[in-house]
């Protein structure tokens, strides 16, 4: 067979697959055997076919700069995934300090390489343990918080330099945030060493999620001084997670989601700059939380846009010079509300396919939810099965061979450019109502989530929406709602906490205390950042339920108006 | 609802500090739709708060709505309020409900359970087949 032949070959049958083998046949010699395929799984197929990780038609009119170039529709990272893959980081935490600190030491030893702490609600809402308020819920959904000394129980062991640390926390983000900072601090680490996020996304707290304790305008406030201190203090440490998956599950559909969650990142940017603060200082420790859903295609289109859309966000409107202040980084979730009670083993396929569309749509780290995460908060073998998913779509699939392996796609580009439009109508929208905050005080958000809730929930009611072994399939005899092996609290770590912690009200100093408190309303008051007095409050040994009240005595209590 | 009765008042709870209420707001605006009279409390509600509202606005149905895992502790604190104040309105509880808590849930007098999961179209029948007892 002559060169030309098989060129002829290739122009009349069009099978590159057949192609492969008849090359092979003919030049056996020019292609590698399974033997001298690199074990790192990235630079050649399955079958041991070179991977080139520039591949996609750069040269396709209107198609998008490559990988790594503005506006990094295509990811941020020219490499994408090739030297190393997103931060595998499971969702943990349960009990007291040292419940969570044995789970999170559990989960590093099977290879996570990022921790991300639930805190229970009473933390999330400025109590204390023994807050009558706070009765039944300390410890349960989260772990409990209430002094420095819980926070340095919660890291015993781990070193805070090195691993890098998620905390969901909103509404006592700057609380939570000076307890790590205090540990850093008495551990003798720089505050510049220190890696991690603080969710801090407290505008959606008002729209879903509820967690909120003051009105909107001085939480924005709080959120802009966290902002500002890591700009100046902790240069590795992301201050803010804006989030969109809350609002999903709130009941917007993805796209409204995420432009809702593009919108409040433009109200904390303008907080920031509006003190005289350049967003190249501050804009490329912005980071976004945003899931995939049950669409595969239109979570990858979706991520896409968001990069887009931001990045013109972050040059056009705030100015922005440094590439990496443009660069819309995100950690990716997967779909709580698609996990169905029926059969939950099924769920695991669901977060495969999660955990594909993150990767594939260029997340930098990824946390999905668990099978049995329906019914409770998961289980350790759970929260394994999770990591262990995240692993094999990340190490297994061949995901890391090429940056946005979709590019090029009719549907993907065509989905991209689509979401995008739909973003800047959304963003448009809101600015011309006077920004996200405003849309929020006028519950104009609230009322636009709630519609799509019902539209949604009808869905799924009148199976429209397939949702396999819950409105289709269903098994009559299912019985995972009796047999599935949950999560069970232990009430004495409960009890533990709660008297630990009048241990430590009998214990401590008050005076210095008492002083550092009236320090810190006063800061509140006069419009200073209050991380510092915060740090300081704490050091003397205050709690986070009377940080939260002090700051509580200068803003008020937000009461929320009732919509339905 | 048939149109000649008259609707039934309904108090929708979130009692605790889980703040997830679009299940609580869904079945809110739903009732509302089916003919009822519907008031839903908001969020962060201790059992005082949601007897006293229940007492104040004389509901007929009460429906409270949980996600954290507390149903047990605030729905029993919540009845033992509601009956002591001497309202007789009938108790519901939807959300994350494991079925192992249901038998101690009805133990309360809890009218009925409808877990996650439970179309919306089985609680709007279930309201229905009851109006016309629990409205007398």
């Amino acid at each position: 067979m002559t060169a030309g032949h098989r060129r002829g070959l290739r122009a009349s049958v069009g099978q590159p697959a057949l192609q492969h083998c008849r090359e092979f046949q003919v030049s056996q010699a020019s292609w590698p055997s399974r033997a001298n395929i690199a074990t790192s799984g990235v630079s050649h197929t399955e079958s041991g076919i070179p991977i080139d990780p520039r591949w996609a038609l750069p040269d396709a009119p209107g198609a998008p700069p490559p990988p790594g170039e503005f506006p990094f529709v295509r990811g941020i990272r020219a490499g994408g995934y090739s030297n190393r893959p997103w931060t595998f980081r499971q969702y943990a935490g349960f009990g007291s300090g040292e419940d969570a600190n044995e789970r999170f030491r559990y989960l590093v030893d099977q290879g996570q390489n990022g921790l991300s702490v639930a805190l229970d609600l009473p933390t999330q809402m400025g109590l204390d343990s023994d807050d009558d308020r706070a009765q039944l819920e300390v410890g349960r959904l989260g772990v409990a918080i209430d002094t420095v000394e819980d926070m340095e129980r919660l890291f015993a062991g781990i070193p805070i330099e090195t691993i890098s640390t998620s905390f969901t926390i909103n509404a006592t983000a700057p609380v939570i945030l000076a307890m790590y900072v205090l540990v850093a601090d008495r551990r003798g680490i720089g505050r510049e060493q220190l890696s991690g996020t603080v969710q801090n996304d407290i505008l959606k707290e008002f729209v879903a999620r509820g967690a909120y304790l003051y009105p909107p305008a001085p939480s924005l406030r709080l959120c802009a001084d966290v902002i500002e201190f890591c700009a100046r203090e902790l240069p590795r440490f992301n201050p803010i997670s804006i989030a969109s998956a809350h609002i999903k599950s709130a009941g917007a559909t993805p796209v409204v989601a995420d432009g809702l969650m593009l919108a409040n990142g433009v109200e904390y940017a303008r907080a920031v700059v509006n003190r005289g603060i350049a967003f190249d200082r501050f804009g490329g420790r912005l980071s976004f939380l945003t899931s995939s859903y049950r669409d595969v295609f239109e979570s990858i289109a979706r991520f896409r846009a968001c990069r887009q859309v931001w990045a013109a966000i972050a040059r056009d409107q705030f100015g922005a010079t440094d590439p990496r202040a443009m660069q819309f980084r995100f950690h990716a979730g997967g779909d709580i509300d698609a996990m169905t009670f029926e059969e939950p083993v099924n769920n695991v396929a669901r977060m495969a396919l999660n955990a594909f569309a993150g990767g594939a749509g260029g997340c930098q780290s990824m946390q999905l939810p668990c099978y049995d995460e329906p019914y409770e908060i998961p289980t350790e073998e759970a929260v394994l099965n999770a990591l262990r998913v995240q692993q094999i779509v990340a190490l297994e699939s061949g995901l890391r061979a090429v940056p946005d392996p979709f590019a090029g796609s009719y549907f993907i580009e065509g989905l991209t450019d689509r979401i995008a439009g739909d973003f800047r109508q959304i963003l448009g929208d809101i600015e011309a109502g006077g920004g996200a905050l405003r849309w929020i005080e006028t519950g104009r958000t609230q009322a636009v989530i709630g519609n799509e809730a019902r539209v949604w929930e009808e869905r799924v009611d009148s199976g429209a929406d397939i949702r396999v072994a819950d409105n289709f399939q269903r098994s009559a005899d299912d019985r995972s709602r009796d047999r599935i092996q949950v999560h069970h609290g232990d009430p004495e770590s409960a009890r533990r906490q709660v008297s630990r912690l009048a241990e430590w009200r009998d214990t401590r100093d008050s005076s210095p205390m008492d002083r550092f408190i009236a320090t810190l309303e006063a800061v509140a008051r006069d419009g200073g950042n209050v991380m510092q007095p915060l740090v300081d409050a704490l050091d003397a040994g205050a709690t986070v339920g009377e940080t939260s009240a002090a700051l509580e005595r200068c803003f008020g209590r937000f009461r929320a108006p009732v919509t339905v | 609802m048939s149109p000649d009765r008259r609707p039934l008042r309904v108090l929708v709870a979130k009692p605790g500090l889980d703040g997830h209420d679009k299940g609580a707001k869904v079945i809110a605006a739903i009732l509302r739709d089916a003919g009822c009279e519907v008031i839903y409390t908001g969020l962060h509600q201790t059992p005082a708060d949601v007897a006293r509202a229940a007492v104040q606005e004389d509901v007929d149905v009460l429906g409270l709505s949980f996600l954290s895992g507390v149903h047990l502790a605030l729905t029993a604190a919540t009845i033992e309020l509601l009956r002591a104040a001497g309202c007789r309105a009938v108790v519901v509880v939807g959300g994350n409900i494991p079925t192992r808590d249901i038998p101690a849930l009805e133990e309360l007098g809890v009218a009925a359970v409808f877990p996650g999961g439970t179309s919306y179209t089985e609680i709007v029948t279930w309201f229905d087949a009851h109006s016309h007892v629990i409205a007398g």
